[in-house]
């Protein structure tokens, strides 16, 4: 009965409430933090990249810096709109990173298509083949699309974040968050047409 | 058309529930003469739908474990340098500095015809000095603007002349 009350209790401490704890010395409240966050994290920066290793790799990073800079964490913001910003940041700065290299590449004279990640296992073997490339050309959509569409979009579309946390994310106004969703999922609308030629009209 | 550019500026937000009832009711209207504007939307939605059923993937199972590792290296990096000084910036434009510094130091060392001192003659030791009242070298001014000491070989004196002496009279120019 005690424990079980110990555990509402701990279901229903905040993310603000940990990092408060973790600046005063709690490792466990950070421990905490990063179970509640890896995953979401893990999915919006491997939209952002295509690459599961350097999203990963970022996620880790972004980890790592808020164990490093937790006293710059005040509590003016929420906690996810910080570790969001921190892992956009070294999302975007990847792709700068990828872009430079891609300048000076061999790679640039040559014809070289661009790899396929290996398909999530954990979704199940028997997965349709046909779900999988669909969901490749969405991602690969997804990437061709400017960063500040790009962002947007998977912060409001996949993630589920409220134009205000994005805002708050980006630090940009609300009405250019706006903007650039629509014209993030007016951009999508070319390059996934497949996805609504053969849906039945009328269907909205 | 100008109207058509107008409601679909609003698309995402009616998708998202961000509009106001007047605004929405507008856009209802709107939708029932135009099926151009009707259709662009019926897309929208279809994208939007399928972004949000796009799979999640999860983190590795050893995610937290190599975090820990890191978190280790990096903590026993910082016993050693402090955090602050762990940024490459830094050591890299103090490195710079003292490259810039020795390299200029080089260049100006090599201005000097060194062929017309004498290798180990204590007078050959070359200092900038303005002007050299004393001692048995000759103050010359070199291609650079810089005045050299080379050795009088019309003097006996010559090897007898220190170090300390020329250092006496540096400096006014």
């Amino acid at each position: 009965m005690i424990t079980k009350v110990k555990d509402r209790k701990k279901a229903t401490v905040t993310d603000e409430q940990l990092i408060a704890r973790f600046q005063q010395g709690d490792v466990q409240a950070f421990d905490i933090l990063v179970r509640r966050y890896k995953d979401q994290l893990l999915n919006f920066v491997y939209r952002f990249v295509g690459n599961r290793t350097d999203a990963e790799d970022i996620v880790q990073e972004t980890f790592l810096r808020v164990y490093k800079n937790k006293h710059y964490y005040k509590e003016i913001a929420k906690f996810s709109t910080w570790v969001y910003t921190i892992a956009g940041n070294l999302a975007k700065t990847e792709l700068r990173r990828r872009k430079r290299h891609k300048i000076f590449s061999v790679s640039n004279f040559v014809n070289e298509e661009r790899d396929f990640d290996i398909p999530d296992k954990e979704h199940g073997p028997d997965r349709k083949v046909d779900s999988t490339i669909q969901e490749d050309i969405i991602q690969k959509a997804i990437e061709k699309l400017p960063a500040k569409f790009k962002e947007v979009i998977i912060l409001r579309d996949i993630q589920g974040f409220a134009y205000e946390e994005i805002s708050q994310i980006l630090n940009i106004p609300l009405g250019t968050v706006k903007s650039r969703v629509n014209r993030g999922r007016l951009k999508l609308q070319e390059d996934l047409k497949f996805l609504y030629e053969n849906e039945p009209k009328g269907a909205n | 058309m100008m109207d058509c550019d107008k409601f679909r500026s609003n698309f995402s937000s009616y998708l998202d529930g961000e509009l106001s009832t007047e605004q929405r009711k507008a856009l209802d209207t709107h939708f029932t003469v135009c099926p151009s504007c009707q259709e662009i939307f019926r897309q929208m939605r279809i994208i939007q739908q399928s972004l949000k059923q796009l799979p999640q993937i999860s983190s590795s199972p050893d995610f937290e474990q190599r975090l820990r590792q890191q978190i280790f290296n990096s903590e026993k990096r910082a016993q050693i340098i402090p955090f602050q000084f762990q940024n490459w910036k830094l050591p890299a434009m103090g490195s710079a500095i003292v490259l810039a510094t020795l390299g200029l130091f080089f260049v100006f060392n090599n201005t000097t015809d060194t062929s017309q001192i004498p290798v180990n003659s204590p007078a050959s030791t070359q200092i900038s000095v303005g002007k050299s009242s004393t001692g048995g070298g000759q103050a010359l001014p070199s291609q650079s603007g810089k005045t050299t000491l080379i050795p009088d070989s019309s003097r006996n004196d010559t090897s007898g002349i220190k170090q300390e002496g020329f250092l006496q009279v540096g400096g006014n120019q």
